[in-house]
């Protein structure tokens, strides 16, 4: 993965959506990455995903569109897929482009 | 040009998924060296969207210029080596990508572009931040629809309101 992004994958909870914290930039660069990897991850989520956006430092549209590519895939499995703890830039991407609506965003826990 | 003025400066990118995050690394390093870091915060976001743009719908290198002409604005230009003209989708059918011109005309006091044969030049102007330019959309100077014929162009010649003032 490009060291710009870290992707620190939680454990595998039967009752629980599997946490997937996100630290550095989502770009045209590392995007690919975050779409395989949270792909894998689906493959052992019983209950979906949370995306953990706390340490998230730069999203663009390259981000956007992977963040929305893996919300339909997770979507087409049947598996809900939720972003938390979004920074304050995102959240203005997401709104700006009226992406906001479309996600399931959490709030700050 | 660049050494009759000392706030401006370009690079040449080598076309490559990495070259956006070069490109803001960049454009971070000169304001820091223009002393007005932490002014603009919106520049690497407007630089990034410019470059991915560049780098996704063209070949060969793209040259990145910088610019800070007046005291309240910052102006960016990405060229490139296409006369293919970026199409603006609308938002709601823009489920696959294409955010990228949208957020950039949100952000921007200005933007536009302009074309010459085999090459193109996107260009945006920001505002610092704080600075109350916004409440009204960006005054854009870019085409809606993309055009295939290459076209001398200036920019009151391309003038368009793509969309209607934000009312807040």
């Amino acid at each position: 993965m490009d060291g710009r992004l870290e992707c620190e994958i939680g454990e595998v909870d039967r009752d629980l959506p599997r946490t997937v914290q996100i630290r550095g930039e989502i770009d045209l660069a590392t995007a690919p990455d975050l779409e395989s990897t949270i792909r894998t991850v689906l493959d052992d989520a019983p209950r979906g995903v949370d995306l953990d956006l706390q340490n998230l430092t730069f999203i663009d549209s390259s981000g956007l569109r992977s963040l929305v590519a893996i919300s339909k895939d997770a979507s087409a499995r049947g598996l809900p897929l939720a972003l938390r703890n979004v920074p304050r830039h995102a959240q203005r991407v997401l709104e700006l482009t009226g992406l906001d609506a479309w996600f399931d965003v959490k709030a700050e826990s | 040009m660049d050494a009759s003025n000392p706030k401006r400066d370009s690079c040449l990118l080598r076309p490559s998924f990495g070259a956006p995050a070069v490109a803001r690394d960049y454009v971070a390093a000169k304001l820091r060296t223009w002393g007005i870091g932490d002014a603009y915060p919106d520049v690497e976001l407007l630089t990034s969207e410019l470059v991915t743009n560049a780098i996704r719908h063209s070949e060969g290198s793209v040259e990145l210029s910088i610019e800070h002409p007046s005291a309240d604005c910052v102006r960016i230009e990405v060229r490139d080596l296409s006369e293919r003209l970026p199409v603006m989708r609308p938002l709601e059918s823009a489920r696959e990508g294409g955010w990228g011109l949208h957020i950039v005309g949100h952000i921007a006091t200005r933007w536009g572009l302009e074309q010459r044969t085999g090459e193109k030049t996107i260009w945006c102007e920001v505002a610092p931040a704080g600075y109350d330019a916004r409440g009204s959309s960006a005054q854009t100077v870019l085409p809606s629809t993309s055009s295939s014929e290459p076209q001398a162009r200036d920019s009151a010649a391309t003038s368009r309101t793509p969309r209607p003032p934000a009312t807040e």
